[in-house]
């Protein structure tokens, strides 16, 4: 609750764009307010060369001490709820197989279409949208790192639709087609939505997690 | 009686008549009238019936991204936004939710939905977009369910 309410105030303080992303340029965190122009976030071209810190100091200029500090205080209230793990239930938009689904923990999502998963297996949704709970959420832009946040989910079931009936019928043209058709559903749990307290956290190298040297 | 030849000007339609009216009726069990008992009035029902079904599924899609457009809608005039500015705010930072997932948010997380909002309209102000006016309350003859507490 504490967060949200700080977040409006501050919001509703300043004139400017109040939105950026931490160190993890992808992320942007409700509430957090460095101000930095927001078009640099989204051009790709030069982030992959330049190292981000460097990034954010270009932008720097444009943030004032009082929003720059207020931003801080927002991320480090976060990064203490989810490190005492009072963050409570969390939900994800998670993106699979073209489609989003809002989803959080002991849901089952059904994933239509030839899917290579079997029963049994345990997968990482990777393409993480949106995260959020009671007092934070962390939006993606357009998706979340998935050092800082997981989930992660089942294969339980492997079935087919129901029949549908395609039947075309052209009127005094004697054309009449039926077909029938079912289409291959996989049924997923989602075991758990977990955030690490690392918002904002500045590593000296990205993505090397899970990497195997 | 044994008949030793065939009888005269009797048409032997085939042996399963019977089932092949019985899977039409069996669809048209819920109709109204003759129409769920009679098999020529039966047949014709069906078969708009099927005809309906096969064209309503991609209907459906177009009525649900409507149904989603409008409470999306919905939630951005609660705080006072217009949807194209919504959308055009998001799409600019890159954040690339869809329709379906905004209606959620609109109706099951309000908080979520309203911080979105805001990242929207800040982007568009500091843009400079035409017509974006300041965040705020519903209109006047709105009630929201947060005014309930």
């Amino acid at each position: 609750m504490f967060v949200v309410n700080k977040f409006t105030a501050l919001l509703a303080s300043l004139n400017k764009f109040a939105l950026s992303g931490c160190i993890n340029k992808y992320v942007l965190l409700c509430g957090h307010t460095e101000a930095r122009p927001l078009w640099r976030s989204t051009t790709v071209s030069h982030l992959h060369s330049l190292p981000v810190t460097q990034n954010m100091i270009l932008a720097s200029s444009e943030t004032t001490e009082e929003e720059e500090k207020q931003s801080n205080e927002l991320i480090s209230k976060v990064n203490k709820q989810l490190q005492q793990q009072r963050e409570g239930r969390l939900f994800a938009v998670v993106h699979v197989c073209g489609k989003q689904f809002k989803v959080t923990t002991e849901d089952i999502i059904i994933i239509e279409g030839n899917w290579a998963p079997q029963i049994g297996d345990k997968l990482k949704l990777e393409k993480v949208l949106l995260v959020g709970g009671s007092d934070f959420s962390l939006i993606g832009r357009p998706i979340l790192s998935s050092e800082l946040v997981s989930v992660h989910a089942t294969v339980i079931e492997k079935a087919l639709s129901h029949i549908k009936t395609i039947f075309r019928k052209k009127k005094r043209q004697q054309y009449q087609r039926i077909n029938f058709k079912r289409t291959p559903h996989t049924m997923l749990r989602i075991n758990s939505i977990q955030v690490k307290p690392e918002v904002n956290v500045k590593k000296a190298v990205e993505g090397l997690e899970g990497r195997i040297f | 009686m044994v008949f030793t030849s065939l009888a005269l000007f009797v048409r032997n339609k085939g042996p399963d008549e019977f089932w092949k009216k019985r899977r039409i009726l069996k669809l048209s069990a819920h109709f109204y009238g003759r129409s769920r008992n009679c098999y020529s009035l039966a047949i014709r029902a069906v078969h708009r019936a099927l005809v309906f079904a096969t064209k309503g599924r991609k209907l459906k899609k177009e009525d649900m991204a409507a149904l989603w457009e409008t409470r999306i809608t919905a939630g951005c005039e609660e705080h006072n936004m217009t949807y194209p500015l919504f959308r055009e705010g998001l799409t600019r930072c890159n954040i690339l939710l869809n329709r379906k997932t905004l209606a959620d948010l609109a109706i099951w997380e309000p908080r979520t939905f309203k911080s979105l909002v805001k990242v929207a309209h800040a982007r568009v102000s500091q843009d400079g977009l035409a017509g974006v006016t300041e965040l705020g309350d519903p209109p006047s003859e709105v009630i929201t369910r947060g005014m309930f507490k």
